[in-house]
């Protein structure tokens, strides 16, 4: 035992790592680069970024002024969707507002609408939506003709007797009627809709990727840029030793990141943990050592930090952006889709967010696990192999 | 005027000498173009859905096939004997519906029947569409039912009509590439002037800088030139290109975009000649620029998800990214077409940071000086 | 003027450090055993040959010049290879290559007693590397950057503090071992960085440039610890720009152009110099020099300082000759006598010997 120890104590390998470690903890603008925006951005970007269709603005132009063109119009600000309404005066002062980009949705009821309600005809309303954002005029649309599709004024028709008998038998049905089918809408694991739920497994993913690149191409190139590295290719130590020296500080770097995140995700958005947490950590490790592979490799190839920095950003866009943390997958076109496959971020964020919000167990992941560490193994391979013919 | 010259042109001289930089300054933002232009899309379809239909008669049959004709699910591919829940808890499926036994019996009995639906929660995008959209398809069915039993009645007391103003054929691109355009012109300038601010610092060559010239105005308004030249250049590859591949027009008058692409691209270099001169080294400029401009500019600006969601006091960081105001602006110029009295304040929003960055970088170089 | 000026920092009070005997770590037994005086590691035995780096034909071509061209050196243990010249001239290329950094484009090299596989570890064991660029870690401390590399030329954990201990007191280093090299002014950094080079006790040393921008005394130490590791059958090869110090070599070469114009200890190079050197002393040595240069071949005169030299064939009439080319100029002679030939003469006259033959 101490004969193991003592050769560890005295291996080359030590003492490479030992001196990659106090550099980065002499550098205190590397050690805040590596410690601090990760945690930041995620908390930042946790919080702020939501999909979801809410706090539009609504303005209507009434012209009815009555007690059920009000009921309409508080029908829709019920839910939410809308932040708030304003009346306007008329049809122009719409129309330029919605041009200037100030309204999401427009609603014009005209003069006559209690009085047709209360003939028991059908009465027409005017929708003018903004459709610049495709995606929330859809979803906004969808939601301002259902709920007027909904909408059950009380009219004078209800309270005239005998007027007609089949009108009022079926204004009588119509409540009920749309109630027989009552879906219980059941929302899992994150009934609370909190999308810093979403978003936060991703996105630490993604810090991981912008930190892990940049700083280990900077380690690489720094030391052959300064000579260091010529005097330390005429030492015993070889090429894989000098790698792995570099690689470890890194990666315990990167994984305090993990925890420091998780932890302050836990306690501003109370982000829960469901699942194992050593099946978390190792596949963050994996995924770092992704991050710090990428990053010797660009070290490695490039000629200079402004080139190797340049080409980060041709890796890190593409991963960030095929990977689903912040877009989704599914509405790409196939040939996107197909080339998330290769990205393994992709599967790191489907291990994180099943992980922390579905609670799943290796015997679920097992698949991306195992493509996780191919993918590490293989930037690996190929970042020690280009390291090596950099030599001489 | 002449220190700039000589500045510019020196600096010109060591961009070009970089060929791989070169091409990353033209390609790369083509390229991101191209993967955000493509790529981003929100609306969801072919959802992934387990139905299981527990009652299995023709009108239940009718309900699914009414779920299925609005084309945002599919049916999810699983084993039958996977219970729904655990089918969306390993991924298969993104929600569940179970239609009860006795559905179309109580539908006859005109009492309420449940239906189960089970969404997973996860996906904060997917929700709201699978409860839209299973709440209107349950409308419909019901309007349906109703047309066939009593015809002349209508359920429907309000009819609503739907104009979709700017962009009626619900193009998600029209959407996404002016957005994209904002943010491909902050990041890369933005990039390549943080580089170029630094590289001196990163020769130690600064010192001789700073022996030269003890007003530095000329050191930095030299680099400025040359990067807001090539900064121009790309806003110009790149508007034309997003204009060709997805057929994006100029809605209205084109003199604000003419006026605010440079002045933005302007503030995205200087930004990054701020951030260079404060810099230590070329890795910790590069650091900055990324963390500062790629993720807030990428994910605060309206971008992709609305700024109207962000919550207080988070929403005050929008308020000084820069590309926020440009993607109104271009999201005017190219769809609402509203022209100047839509976007008069944002030239001058634009005007006022480069004035302020010009400001900090002038300090943070003399402050330099006087330091050494 | 380097002598008095040592002359007067001993007056000062300013004296070298007494050189510290190296504390030696290694068996020098040319049978097979352990590499150091310890029991348990054991290694190949040490060649019987006693040249430790050999070059022949060695040649550098890079896309569009050549940086050596046709080099032949053989250095033996124990001797001081100086390997002189201008900048650019291919010192730097050819350590390069010798030590195995750098592929030849023609050319074979062994070291110690190996031609292949020059970068093997026994090899890079035995080797020690000073190079011009920086080569100490500026994030470190110095008494870091010294564990460092004792750590990673495996000397045995037992002994590392002692050669630890050897460096820090030759090189002063006692008050600054927990400072940050990065912050210490260079010829301090140049002094640990020798140390460290040569804490392993290395068989075959290659120094390029190791006294840059070091002050006369520390040159001197320097010079001295060089002397003793040579006396203990190290070989050392190393490069300077500073003629005086090519004094303290063995042998030398020079070289110019990508060439080497000459190779031999310091006085066969003297002797190669084809006459006699006069030493001029006028009042206003401009004037002198464009008078002698008018009559004379340019590279026959030589400025220096406020003397200039003259290398003349033949003593007695050259003596006239110059004597008379001053007068007749509006020069006054202060003194005019033979001197002996300096490296720095013999230097100068082969560089230029070989550019003549160039053109």
């Amino acid at each position: 035992m101490n004969a193991i120890f003592e050769t560890i104590m005295a291996s080359r390998l030590l003492a490479l790592i030992l001196k990659e470690t106090r550099e980065i903890l002499r550098n205190k603008y590397l050690l805040f680069l590596l410690l601090v925006p990760p945690t930041i951005q995620l908390l930042i970007l946790g919080g702020a970024l939501d999909p979801q269709v809410h706090s539009l603005s609504l303005a209507t132009v009434d012209h009815a002024q009555t007690k059920q063109s009000r009921d309409l119009v508080a029908g829709l600000m019920g839910s939410g969707v809308f932040l708030r309404n304003t009346y306007l005066s008329n049809e122009q002062i719409l129309s330029r507002q919605l041009e200037k980009g100030q309204l999401n949705v427009g609603l014009v009821i005209p003069p006559d609408f209690t009085n047709d309600l209360n003939r028991g005809k059908s009465a027409n309303v005017q929708v003018l939506m903004d459709g610049a954002d495709a995606y929330t005029a859809g979803i906004a649309g969808n939601y301002v003709l259902r709920t007027i599709h909904e909408f059950q004024p009380d009219t004078a028709a209800q309270k005239r007797s005998g007027a007609n008998q089949l009108q009022t038998e079926a204004s009588q049905s119509r409540p009920h009627q749309l109630t027989l089918i009552a879906p219980r809408i059941d929302i899992l694991y994150n009934p609370g809709q909190i999308s810093s739920w979403f978003f936060v497994p991703g996105i630490l993913g993604a810090c991981l990727t912008l930190t892990g690149t940049l700083v280990a191409s900077a380690t690489v190139l720094r030391e052959r840029e300064s000579g260091t590295m010529e005097q330390l290719l005429m030492t015993p130590a070889s090429a894989w030793e000098i790698l792995v020296a570099k690689i470890i500080p890194l990666l315990m770097f990167l994984m305090g990141d993990v925890c420091l995140a998780i932890v302050a995700a836990q306690i501003v958005f109370g982000l829960p943990f469901r699942g194992n947490l050593a099946l978390f950590l190792i596949a963050s490790a994996l995924y770092a050592f992704v991050g710090i592979g990428l990053g010797m490799m660009l070290g490695s190839i490039c000629r200079s930090q402004r080139q190797a920095q340049l080409a980060s950003f041709f890796i890190n866009i593409p991963l960030i952006l095929l990977s689903g943390t912040v877009v989704p997958l599914d509405t790409m076109p196939v040939i996107l889709q197909t080339l998330s496959l290769a990205d393994p971020l992709r599967y790191y964020t489907l291990i994180a967010r099943g992980v922390i919000l579905k609670g799943e167990t290796l015997v679920m992941l097992w698949q991306q696990l195992l493509l996780l560490a191919l993918s590490a193994v293989l930037v690996i391979a190929v970042s020690v192999n280009r390291f090596c013919k950099q030599l001489v | 005027m002449n220190i700039i010259l000589v500045q510019a042109i020196k600096e010109w001289q060591e961009f070009q000498r970089d060929r791989l930089s070169l091409a990353l300054a033209f390609l790369l933002p083509l390229f991101s173009l191209l993967l955000f232009g493509y790529g981003i899309r929100l609306e969801s379809k072919n959802i992934p859905i387990i139905i299981k239909d527990l009652d299995n008669t023709s009108i239940s049959r009718e309900f699914v096939q009414r779920l299925y004709a609005t084309n945002i699910f599919i049916p999810a591919v699983t084993a039958d004997s996977t219970s729904p829940q655990d089918a969306i808890g390993r991924g298969l499926a993104k929600a569940a519906l179970v239609i009860p036994k006795n559905f179309a019996a109580q539908i006859f009995r005109g009492k309420t029947s449940p239906v189960q639906v089970m969404i997973d929660g996860t996906d904060i995008a997917n929700t709201q569409i699978v409860y839209n959209t299973i709440q209107a398809a349950n409308l419909y069915f019901l309007g349906m039912l109703q047309k066939q039993s009593k015809p002349d009645v209508t359920l429907q007391m309000v009819v609503p009509h739907l104009r979709l103003w700017f962009n009626p054929g619900r193009q998600e691109t029209f959407f996404i590439v002016p957005g994209a355009f904002g943010v491909i012109l902050w990041m890369f300038p933005a990039l390549l002037a943080a580089v170029a601010a630094s590289r001196e610092k990163e020769q130690k060559t600064i010192i001789r800088v700073y022996a030269a010239d003890p007003n530095p105005v000329g050191f930095l308004l030299g680099k400025t030139l040359v990067y807001f030249t090539v900064a121009k250049c790309m806003a110009i590859i790149v508007m034309v290109a997003g204009a060709l591949l997805f057929g994006l027009r100029l809605a209205g008058d084109p003199t604000p975009l003419l006026v605010a692409t440079p002045l933005y691209v302007l503030t995205a270099v200087l930004f990054g000649i701020f951030l260079g001169t404060y810099a230590s080294s070329q890795t910790v400029a590069v650091q900055a620029t990324s963390t500062i401009g790629f993720f807030p500019c990428l994910l605060l600006s309206g971008f992709v998800y609305p700024i109207s969601n962000i919550p207080f006091p988070l929403s005050l960081f929008s308020v000084v990214v820069p590309a926020r105001y440009f993607v109104e602006l271009t999201r005017d110029a190219f769809v609402r077409g509203a022209g100047w009295p839509a976007v008069w304040p944002i030239p001058l929003i634009l005007l006022g940071f480069c004035c302020v960055l010009l400001a900090g970088s002038w300090f943070g170089m003399r402050r330099m000086q006087v330091k050494d | 003027m380097e002598n008095v000026f040592v002359m007067r920092l001993r007056e000062l009070g300013l004296v070298e450090p007494q050189p510290v005997p190296f504390p030696h770590i290694r068996t020098r037994q040319p049978t097979a055993g352990s590499l150091y005086n310890l029991e348990g590691s054991t290694d190949i035995a040490m060649q019987q040959s006693d040249i430790a780096i050999k070059a022949q034909n060695l040649t550098k071509n890079f896309k569009d010049f050549c940086a050596v061209d046709n080099a032949v050196l053989e250095i033996k243990y124990g001797e001081i290879y100086g390997l002189l010249g201008a900048n650019g001239a291919g010192k730097t290329t050819t350590i390069k290559m010798l030590c195995g950094l750098m592929a030849p484009t023609t050319g074979t090299i062994s070291l110690a007693g190996q031609s292949k596989d020059l970068r093997s570890r026994d090899i890079r064991k035995r080797i020690g590397y000073m190079s011009q660029k920086f080569t100490l870690y500026d994030g470190l401390t110095v008494a870091e950057n010294l564990q460092f590399y004792a750590a990673i030329y495996e000397i045995p954990l037992k002994l590392r503090q002692q050669q630890i201990d050897w460096v820090t007191q030759v090189c002063e280093l006692e008050d600054i071992l927990k400072s940050v090299v990065g912050r210490l002014p260079l010829g301090w950094k140049q002094r640990i960085a020798f140390g460290a080079a040569v804490m392993h006790e290395p068989d075959i040393i290659f120094l390029d440039e190791p006294t840059a921008g070091v002050d006369p005394l520390a040159r001197r130490q320097l010079w001295t610890l060089i002397r003793e590791f040579a006396l203990n059958k190290a070989a050392i090869l190393v490069t300077t720009h500073y003629l005086d110090e090519a004094e303290y070599c063995n042998r030398l070469a020079f070289m110019a152009d990508s060439k080497i114009v000459t190779q031999g200890s310091p006085r066969e190079i003297k002797n190669q110099l084809l006459g006699q050197l006069i030493e001029v002393k006028a009042s206003n040595a401009q004037e002198a020099y464009l008078a002698l240069t008018s009559h004379l071949d340019h590279w026959r005169v030589s400025v220096f300082g406020d003397s200039i030299h003259v290398l003349i064939e033949d003593s007695e009439n050259g003596l006239e000759s110059i004597k008379s080319i001053l007068l007749n100029s509006a020069c006054e002679i202060q003194s005019i006598r033979p001197i002996a030939c300096s490296l720095e003469d013999a230097f100068i006259d082969l560089v230029q010997r070989s550019q003549r033959e160039r053109s």
